[in-house]
């Protein structure tokens, strides 16, 4: 406890100080992962200048429909997400959460989209491994780009499932009654969410928009 | 209450710049090839990114100690890609996989079992 600000742990002076700690600290994991996705971007950024033929025919295979929709979901959801900040930061709790829960299904729709795609995939034996049946008139560099896909597409899944489980926790704990002494909890959550929606952007041209040279 | 009326709307029209961006970047995709369609649609990505930077992220509002860690990836990220390319596309002596080419297969011969 701090003599001055009883709300506020110690080591931190004030609320101020505790904010910006916590922008520090999330911004500086956040640097680490761009690094995170960084390695599977080299390795895209390799094959696709060594396999260009191979690239574009890959991204003939996956569905543009579905990858501009997904991008409008994500972008969407980081509005409602700006909202659910602001509103958390205003002390209006209420509306705060209905945008949080707006935030969180947006993000399910977009996970629930990626599932219909990856079903597609299976289907079509276009997963690399052992079923994979390359269809007629493509390059075998194609597995290639499909790995580099799933595993790009994978691991930002993963992310927006932790994104969607901190959207949870932000809920539960802005519906607590009493309410918390306000903190910018949000604010950080609020970040993790946009960096998610960051990768995306890039995911979009790279993955959905190659065309051949 | 007011001021957080106003940053509400404000960001609406952050999210529309977002969407006119993406559906400039969809359409010109169909238009353009080649390395030209890829650096647009980069360009636009990179946009999109800076508009969710400065101001979903609030990067426009903090001091620069926070800009400079919000950085730091990206700084790194870009010496990783300069470094590895300058080796792979200098290094011409290490081959490729013969099953991994990069043109189109041959059709199959006789009937597959």
């Amino acid at each position: 406890m701090n003599a001055n600000h009883p709300a506020i742990p110690v080591p931190y002076v004030d609320a101020a100080q505790r904010a910006r700690a916590g922008q520090l600290g999330m911004w500086t994991f956040l640097a680490t992962e761009v690094l995170f996705f960084g390695g599977l971007i080299t390795s895209y950024v390799v094959m696709r200048v060594t396999y260009p033929a191979a690239f574009a025919a890959g991204s003939r295979h996956l569905s543009f429909a579905i990858g501009t929709t997904n991008t409008l979901v994500l972008l969407t959801s980081s509005l409602t997400m700006v909202w659910a900040v602001a509103l958390a930061g205003a002390a209006r709790r209420r509306a705060a959460i209905a945008c949080l829960v707006a935030t969180g299904i947006l993000g399910a729709l977009f996970l629930a989209l990626k599932s219909s795609e990856y079903h597609d995939k299976f289907v079509e034996h276009l997963v690399p491994g052992n079923a994979f049946r390359l269809p007629a008139g493509d390059p075998p560099a194609l597995q290639i780009f499909l790995f580099l896909y799933f595993a790009l597409t994978g691991l930002h899944a993963l992310h927006m499932l932790v994104g969607i489980a901190l959207v949870g926790w932000m809920v539960v704990r802005l519906g607590r009654t009493p309410a918390p002494p306000p903190d910018n909890a949000p604010e950080l959550v609020g970040l993790y969410w946009h960096f998610v929606d960051c990768v995306w952007v890039f995911l979009y041209p790279l993955l959905y928009l190659v065309t051949p040279s | 209450m007011n001021e957080t009326a106003r940053n509400l709307r404000g960001m609406v029209g952050v999210f529309i710049a977002l969407a006119v961006l993406l559906a400039a970047s969809a359409v010109l995709s169909r238009v353009l090839s080649g390395s030209l369609a890829t650096a647009t649609g980069l360009a636009i990505a990179g946009a999109k990114m800076i508009l969710i930077g400065v101001f979903f992220m609030r990067l426009r509002e903090r001091p620069g100690l926070i800009r400079l860690a919000a950085l730091t990836g990206l700084a790194w990220l870009a010496l990783l890609l300069v470094l590895v390319l300058a080796d792979y596309r200098t290094r011409s002596w290490h081959g490729r996989p013969a099953e991994m080419s990069d043109a189109i297969a041959a059709p199959p011969s006789g009937n597959s079992p």
